[in-house]
């Protein structure tokens, strides 16, 4: 059985007329990673709040279909009870600071506490994490005073705290430089490797070619191209799309196109690399 | 501080080694709020400045008088000058030290002006004096622990810091204002001008961050079922803070039924 399912779902914002995702089926299974890609205003973030229940418990408007986490219905899910089982980091990291504690480390420990872990273990929790993410130095600052991009990896910290089975993540690198974004990405990929399962939204599509196990692409709300991440981003098609594929892949066009032939659409650099290496 | 020593500083009950700060936050309220009041009840000008000393020694003894000071001269100028001048021009009196153009200065209104802005300047040395000494998070957290709901104990803190969110971002929009040209400095009328346009974004701002706010805090299992535990945590309270608590309260009670008994008579 899948872990997560939608079937056919259509969701229309309170007040809007056009529905965000339409008609989308798509089943998530656990411990993969997911990469969900498209231009802006797709529906990816719409996405995002249908598999953490926060459509139809907190928006409300139109929903049509099924979403269904271990095949219950998420209209009938206990809201509470899935904030445990599943960590969302969504885009804005000025909003994701709760605003309530004074440093950094408190900040990080607040989902912790919600979720009763001893103190001790909080503590050790806290600093391996901070280790991860490579903001020991920000521990005893104030989170309310931090900058952009150290907002996004505290509110990015603060869930991965909480330890749980899956993470939903809405464009978690918005705010950050190329080297905090590789870093990022590390962390999904730990995540990943430990058994969870992750749904990220991302543009940064050279990372995600690396990265991600599959690929959902949206485009104005639908589904324009599923499946294993070489099969999506070896499609030129979605290119006209407005979906962007990996740069080796615009390379493999480019040099194909001169003449030169090349074994299959190398997704990553590593692939790519190799192919070329198989040509000398 | 390095990181362990700070994280270690959680192990223990959170203590500042200042005997007033380390008060439990609800002793703290309970004493200043009876201080405060008692200066009205009392009905005596010495009393209610006497209460005002005191609020001073308490604050050296708080090491926080410069930020006593601070807010406390303000409502000194506010509250205190404004309604000794009001009480004392038209309270009723027989002798007349001075009047003109509806003006009566009178001994008796001295006194009873003498009376009011006492015990206002009293209270709200003791509201200020306590808001001094105590954080948020610490009386929240004796709150939740002597009942009140988490999310009540959140929805106090962020009220608190969305007016200082509300102050930066006001901030942020004016400076961005001026960067664009706009006379944002200067007399009333043109600061006015300048604000007006600054409340749209401010509020609808506020607004929308409350919806992704709440989101956030649900994301942190805010409401997940189950004891919360705590990183930070404070002293129990001693026998001898409860009962210099009770003894305050007990004085205060016999100075109210006093005061409604010598009313009565």
């Amino acid at each position: 059985m899948a872990y997560i399912e939608l079937k056919n779902v259509t969701y229309t914002y309170p007040l809007t007329k056009e529905p965000a995702p339409k008609n989308i089926s798509f089943s998530f299974e656990r411990g993969k990673f997911y990469g969900i890609i498209g231009e802006n205003a797709g529906g990816k973030t719409t996405l995002c709040n249908l598999l953490r229940g926060l459509i139809p418990h907190f928006y409300k408007g139109k929903l049509e279909g099924d979403v269904l986490i271990d095949g219950e219905d998420i209209r009938t899910l206990d809201m509470d009870a899935l904030s445990t089982q599943m960590g969302y980091i969504f885009q804005n990291p000025f909003t994701q600071i709760s605003g309530v504690k004074k440093t950094v480390f408190e900040e990080i420990a607040m989902g912790m506490e919600n979720l009763g872990v001893p103190k001790e273990q909080m503590i050790k929790k806290v600093f391996e994490i901070a280790e991860l993410l490579k903001i020991e130095e920000l521990l005893q600052n104030d989170p309310n005073a931090l900058s952009g991009g150290q907002r996004q990896k505290v509110a990015f910290a603060s869930i991965i705290a909480m330890d749980t089975d899956t993470f939903v993540i809405d464009e978690p690198t918005s705010q950050l430089d190329p080297d905090g974004t590789a870093a990022i990405f590390e962390i999904i990929h730990k995540l990943k490797e430990l058994g969870k399962t992750i749904i990220l939204v991302e543009h940064k599509i050279d990372l995600m070619a690396q990265y991600a196990d599959e690929i959902l692409a949206l485009e104005h709300g639908e589904v324009i191209a599923k499946g294993s991440t070489k099969e999506v981003l070896s499609d030129f098609t979605i290119l006209e799309k407005g979906v962007m594929l990996p740069h080796t892949a615009l390379f493999y066009r480019e040099f194909t196109g001169r003449g030169h032939a090349m074994e299959s659409v190398p997704v990553t650099k590593t692939e790519c690399i190799d192919q070329l290496k198989s040509r000398i | 501080m390095d990181n362990r020593t700070f994280a270690n500083q959680f192990l223990e009950p959170k203590r500042t080694g200042n005997a007033v700060k380390d008060l439990n936050p609800l002793s703290k309220l309970n004493i200043f709020i009876v201080l405060g009041l008692s200066a009205f009840f009392a009905g005596d000008y010495r009393y209610g400045f006497g209460m005002v000393i005191l609020l001073f020694i308490v604050a050296l003894a708080a090491r926080c008088m410069k930020s006593y000071l601070k807010v406390y001269w303000k409502v000194l100028l506010l509250f205190g000058v404004f309604l000794f001048v009001i009480k004392a021009a038209f309270s009723p009196g027989e002798q007349i030290i001075w009047q003109k153009w509806g003006i009566h200065i009178s001994v008796e209104s001295i006194q009873a002006a003498l009376v009011l802005t006492s015990g206002v300047l009293a209270f709200c040395g003791a509201v200020i004096m306590f808001v001094q000494t105590t954080e948020w998070c610490d009386l929240t957290y004796a709150l939740e622990k002597n009942g009140l709901s988490h999310t009540a104990s959140f929805v106090i803190l962020s009220s608190f810091q969305t007016i200082s969110d509300l102050g930066v971002n006001a901030h942020v929009i004016m400076d961005s204002q001026k960067a664009r040209g706009i006379e944002t400095e200067g007399n009333l009328i043109q600061r006015v001008k300048a604000y007006i346009p600054v409340m749209g974004p401010l509020v609808l701002n506020a607004i929308s961050s409350v919806e992704e706010k709440s989101i956030a805090m649900d994301a942190r299992a805010f409401s997940a079922k189950g004891a919360h535990t705590y990183l930070m945590e404070l002293p129990e309270v001693k026998a001898g803070e409860k009962a210099a608590v009770i003894i305050i309260d007990i004085l205060f009670v016999l100075l109210v039924i006093w005061r409604i008994v010598t009313w009565l008579i």
